[in-house]
């Protein structure tokens, strides 16, 4: 049977006395595209360096086609290719000399991937990447991972510096080249937006550890956003603004998270408005049946949503 | 093996070409330095007297030499290591299809080979330059003296990228205190020759040195310490 591209046993891990993960296991089928999700502080970056071999976990296992990810043999290191955060390269080499470096290394080097990307740029080959603003480098930075030819790509917030022209450029060519059933690719960014462009699963990580891994067509079908227009007043307006600080459970068993904005309240469900109006009838708030209306959600606002906004 | 070395190699001649250059002229001009003070002794006094100085009283004019491969295997470890660790570099090596313990010692032979070369080339213009005025046992035991100097530079280059790559502090210390305790002994100011028995034995720690090398590596690849 062929390993899975990463497969994530009883992962454990804290810094200091903040536990990160205390039990998180989590399979990544060949061919998907996934994009890890989470606000800042859940350990996104923590589980980046794990998959990338650069973080050994203190319990549990992460596997990455079936060796540990901390002890990765070089024929596997083969298979992944990584993508650093801010677009890490050795600025020193030229557009050609980099190419020339990483090329003694890989077997099945595509040095007209590589080129077809740079030349995007219309740099001379001879240009320092040094020299380059990070949008540039990104490039050279991804045609390089690309002529690897790799089976699976790690990317960490590859979207951290770009303009939306270069990000634009950048998600492009993963979806045109990376779509194609035969590659897996894990990514992070903090530009959501982008990633119902060409992501099939989302993996939402949580404080504490808890992960939720679901299709994003799915998730984009199954997650509602119901908006109550009216101003509540007194206990009523107090226990939504508690509760979407996070102050005050929320009521029954239906509701994700409650934003309360200025002049209009929003509930997050993968549940139906009058199943909503039972959880709030239960905690004392009455609300007529035609109250909450369903709003619109693109990705980012269904991330929020899902998460919270604090 | 060959491919990790070359690519290595070729990777560190581009990242350190401009410290090679700034390094071996450094050496040069500070080499010409020591020549013009040898030249000076002998404008100063009679070639007797100096002689009887450097012979029979056992005072080195090239004391200052002492200095220079310490000070060049520190500032070539910086430049070779520095750029690696700056925002993490050296993982993008790291994650080459090669194992680590190879890569790693490509790097370091890479440092040591050009050291050898510098010192080579320190050690040339030395005896170049006592030849000119000392008979040829002075000359002797002027290579004889320098000798742990030179090997103190590679117990500095080595310590310098354990303290750069390890990522704990108390292990970086660890590096410090040995660099200088390993080459403490070898510049402490003796009779000209002295040491020179126990070079053999220094000069065994240098592989042990270079093995210990891979656990600051080791370390820096796994950050369980964070």
């Amino acid at each position: 049977m062929t390993p899975q591209p990463i497969s994530i046993e009883h992962l454990g891990h804290s810094y200091g006395g903040h536990t990160v993960y205390r039990d998180l296991s989590l399979s990544f089928e060949a061919g998907k595209i996934y994009g890890l999700l989470g606000k800042n502080g859940v350990g996104k970056t923590t589980l980046i360096k794990i998959l990338m071999g650069f973080l050994k976990p203190k319990r549990g296992i992460c596997r990455i086609f079936g060796d540990p990810a901390h002890a990765i043999r070089p024929q596997t290191r083969e298979r992944v290719g990584l993508l650093f955060e801010r677009h890490l390269a050795y600025d020193f080499f030229t557009i050609s000399q980099i190419e020339r470096f990483m090329a003694r290394f890989y077997p099945r080097w595509k040095a007209e991937r590589f080129y077809g990307l740079v030349e995007v740029l219309g740099l001379p080959y001879n240009h320092k990447i040094a020299h380059m603003s990070e949008g540039q480098r990104s490039q050279v930075v991804l045609g390089l991972m690309l002529a690897q030819d790799p089976e699976l790509l790690i990317l960490d917030d590859y979207s951290m510096g770009l303009d939306a022209g270069y990000r634009r450029l950048f998600v492009d060519y993963l979806r045109e080249n990376l779509h194609d059933g035969k590659h897996t690719v894990v990514l992070t960014s903090h530009v959501i937006q982008d990633m119902d462009r060409f992501v099939d699963e989302v993996v939402f990580l949580r404080r504490g550890g808890a992960a939720y891994m679901t299709g994003l067509a799915d998730f984009m079908e199954r997650f509602s956003c119901y908006r109550l227009d009216v101003p509540l007043a007194g206990a009523a307006d107090m226990a939504l603004r508690e509760m979407g600080m996070g102050r005050q459970p929320l009521p029954g068993k239906h509701l994700v998270n409650v934003e309360a904005h200025a002049d209009f309240y929003e509930f997050f469900t993968f549940h139906t408005a009058r199943e909503i109006l039972a959880d709030l009838a239960g905690e004392g708030i009455h609300l007529p049946p035609q109250a909450l209306q369903k709003s619109p959600m693109d990705m980012e606002d269904a991330f929020v949503g899902y998460t919270g906004r604090c | 093996m060959y491919r990790i070395f070359a690519g290595v190699f070729f990777k560190e001649c581009i990242k350190t070409r401009l410290c090679m250059l700034a390094l071996s002229v450094f050496s040069l001009a500070y080499m010409a330095w020591i020549w013009l003070g040898v030249h000076r002794l002998f404008l100063l006094d009679h070639p007797e007297i100096v002689w009887y100085r450097v012979m029979d009283l056992g005072q080195i004019p090239y004391a200052a030499l002492a200095a220079l491969p310490v000070t060049c295997a520190c500032v070539f470890c910086c430049c070779q290591f520095l750029p690696e660790i700056r925002d993490e570099r050296l993982r993008i090596s790291l994650h080459l299809p090669c194992g680590m313990a190879l890569l790693m010692l490509a790097h370091f032979l890479f440092g040591l080979l050009f050291l050898a070369l510098l010192y080579l080339l320190d050690g040339l213009l030395l005896t170049l330059i006592l030849q000119r005025h000392f008979p040829q046992e002075a000359v002797h035991m002027a290579q004889l003296t320098s000798l742990p100097w030179f090997l103190a530079g590679f117990f500095a280059y080595l310590c310098t990228a354990h303290t750069l790559l390890e990522p704990q502090h108390r292990s970086r210390l660890m590096g410090l205190l040995l660099g200088l305790g390993l080459c403490t002994p070898l510049l402490v100011k003796t009779t000209p020759g002295a040491l020179a028995p126990a070079l053999p034995w220094f000069a065994l720690l240098l592989p042990l040195l270079l093995a210990g090398l891979l656990l600051p590596c080791m370390n820096f690849r796994h950050r369980r310490a964070q």
